[in-house]
């Protein structure tokens, strides 16, 4: 089953930052840290990508064939798949700077 | 290699190997707890146990059984509620076949649920066998858990004792219901079937007091009244058969009595309604006497009860037949008379054949008086037949085709073998009698039927009276009622045993009710015998005079 939520497109400063953020997240049914990957990826989604995000959710409990086409192996898995380059995030996206850094909306810190 | 694929090419090994330090990380701070494991291009997904823990907590605390089935039907894993269900330790539960824990009369409904490990229906009802024996009513279903192949089973154990509970609370409700609305029916036939008879006795009295002198008429208006006395007699004694039955209280008085007595006395007593309808009336009895153990007087009323219900619902000029035989099918078997009573009357609906024995059923619950009755009838004859032992069934092909009532009693080999009982001896005696009852009207008038049959007779209306009348009037019998006011028949009775006089009087009861507690203390007082009201005369005298042969 895939679960699509997509924000209004309009924003302010859509101009500055016109490019649509395609994300897709899979997830193993509703274990803990599925729900909280969901739950932080459509947070930080809200707080910095508001109106041009679409997040796909892939539950591989459901369809595990489609682990294949992203090569996933831990789950939850981020995968950015636009803007290019496609980026790849594990986890249940708890820190959100490392995610944000990850999703190409912070440049990477010194030690990262 | 250019520069520029060497550095694509390094660049693309960084994003790897970022990508596998970044899973490393994730794995270490436990922000995965699944994970994707491939197969020959086959893919399955793992949780971890922490990622199950949610599942667990909630299949452990649900109110319903949980149980995992292997192929072969062997529990595997049961949740707690389970084996609280069962009253015993999971680590027993487990290994075992649930089919093991299944009650024994149920294996066969168990079967058609699940058979050699597998699913046959989905879901159904059976009961399982406790730790402690009981057997309790569950609700299964039954669930796949392999997706792909044939495996796991879970099952999911539903308990419905309560649910069971609240249906039967339901339908005892439902029979209350039912039985109260048989009673309000009832109480309408009592009141209507009481009131028929007074209206010819009121007009007795006024033809009486009009015509009093002309003898034809006293005749013709005093026959009428014993017949509609008859008849509310009939009526109070059903009622109080109606409350023996629903008490547990009738009793039989059983001798050694003769079937074709029985039923020439029952026919005797169907004869004028029998007459009144022009039916013709066949009776085939054996050709000797058949002996057996039972109450003459109940069995009369049985087979009365049979005859009068066939000529009530027979149209006029039918057909009747009553047919009784000894049977004796096979050598050891159990001796047996069959009483058919039949006729060619309105029949029995299909319907209603089942129901027929039941208190305050009627076929036709209409005012119709040609089709009068309490509708107690065949529930007293069944209850009887019972009491003695014995089967009643009923046959009709339907309304309009007739009825036949076949009784079966069981009787001793011997039961033809003639063993007249020897008739106790007549004499014709003339009695003293003092009769006390504070009704005047029934002490009056029953003192005066006893001097008309040529006896001393007084009446008395309380005890203290009656224990002066029996001092100075010194009566062979005493007659005493037992709720009387200023001294009851009990302690007049003690009285009058008390006195040297009255030491060998003859003390009867009367009363009204006739309950066991009654009886005993109607001994215990000292009453020689107990009668119950209303007093035939006639009974009373023999009574009387079969207590002085005694004496």
């Amino acid at each position: 089953v895939k679960n699509s939520a997509t924000a209004p497109a309009v924003h302010a400063d859509a101009a500055v930052h016109s490019e649509v953020y395609e994300l897709r997240l899979y997830v193993a049914g509703h274990t803990p840290r599925s729900v909280a990957a969901f739950t932080n990826l459509k947070r930080i989604c809200e707080e910095h990508l508001a109106g041009r995000y679409r997040i796909e959710v892939i539950d591989l409990m459901e369809h595990p064939q489609l682990a294949a086409g992203d090569q996933i192996v831990a789950i939850p898995t981020l995968v950015r798949k636009l803007p290019e380059p496609l980026r790849k995030i594990v986890g249940d996206l708890r820190n959100t700077e490392r995610t944000l850094v990850g999703l190409n909306l912070r440049p990477a810190g010194p030690a990262a | 290699m250019t520069p520029e694929a060497a550095q694509t090419e390094n660049e693309d090994l960084r994003a790897r190997l970022e990508h596998a330090e970044d899973t490393i990380r994730a794995i270490q701070q436990g922000a995965v707890d699944a994970f994707v494991l491939e197969e020959l291009a086959s893919y399955r997904v793992f949780t971890l146990e922490s990622a199950d823990h949610p599942y667990r907590l909630f299949v452990e605390q649900m109110q319903q059984g949980v149980a995992t089935l292997d192929a072969e039907g062997t529990i595997v894993y049961c949740n707690r509620r389970l084996a609280e269900f069962l009253k015993m330790s999971r680590e027993n539960v487990v290994g075992a076949r649930l089919r093991d824990f299944v009650a024994r009369d149920d294996l066969s409904i168990f079967k058609k649920l699940l058979l050699n490990g597998q699913t046959v229906a989905r879901r159904g009802e059976t009961r399982l066998r406790r730790a402690d024996g009981a057997e309790i009513p569950v609700f299964l279903s039954f669930h796949n858990l392999s997706r792909d192949t044939v495996g796991l089973i879970g099952v999911f154990v539903t308990d419905l004792t309560e649910q069971k509970h609240h249906e039967q609370l339901a339908a005892a409700q439902e029979a209350l219901r039912e039985a109260d609305r048989h009673k309000d029916e009832f109480l309408a036939v009592l009141a209507h079937e009481l009131r028929n008879p007074l209206t010819p006795i009121r007009n007795a009295v006024d033809i009486l007091r009009a015509k009093g002198d002309d003898p034809a008429v006293v005749r013709a208006t005093t026959a009428m009244l014993e017949r509609q006395v008859g008849q509310i007699v009939r009526l109070v004694e059903d009622l109080l058969d109606v409350s023996r039955i629903s008490r547990n209280r009738i009793e039989l008085r059983k001798e050694r009595i003769e079937l074709g007595a029985v039923l020439r006395q029952a026919v005797e007593s169907v004869r004028s309604v029998c007459d009144a309808k022009r039916h013709e009336l066949t009776v085939a009895l054996p050709p000797e006497p058949v002996f057996f153990e039972g109450d003459h007087a109940r069995l009369t009323q049985v087979f009365t009860n049979l005859l009068e219900n066939a000529c009530k619902y027979t149209p006029e000029g039918g057909r009747l037949r009553i047919d009784a035989q000894v049977s004796r099918a096979a050598p050891g078997a159990r001796t047996e008379i069959v009483v058919s009573v039949s006729d060619c009357g309105i029949g029995i609906a299909p319907d209603q054949l089942s129901r027929i024995f039941e208190m305050f059923t009627q076929v036709d619950t209409s005012l119709d008086s040609s089709r009068s009755g309490l509708g107690i009838g065949l529930t007293l004859v069944k209850h009887l037949v019972d009491l003695h032992g014995g089967q009643i069934e009923v046959h009709s092909n339907g309304v309009g085709q007739g009825s036949e009532f076949i009784v079966r009693l069981p009787a001793r080999a011997d039961a033809t073998a003639a063993q007249p009982k020897p008739a106790p001896a007549k004499t014709s005696a003339n009695f003293r009698i003092l009769v006390a009852d504070d009704n005047q009207d029934s002490a009056d008038t029953l003192a005066m039927v006893l001097r008309l049959g040529g006896h001393e007779a007084r009446a008395t209306f309380d005890g203290a009276e009656a224990f002066r009348a029996a001092a100075e009037f010194r009566p062979d019998a005493v007659l005493l009622d037992i709720a009387m006011p200023k001294m009851n028949g009990y302690d007049a009775c003690r009285r009058i045993r008390s006195e040297s006089w009255g030491k060998a009087m003859t003390l009867i009861a009367q009363t009204g009710w006739d309950q066991a507690e009654d009886k005993r203390r109607i001994a215990e007082a000292g009453f020689d015998a107990h009668v119950v009201k209303p007093v035939d005369p006639a009974a009373l005298l023999d009574l009387i005079e079969s207590l002085a042969q005694r004496a």
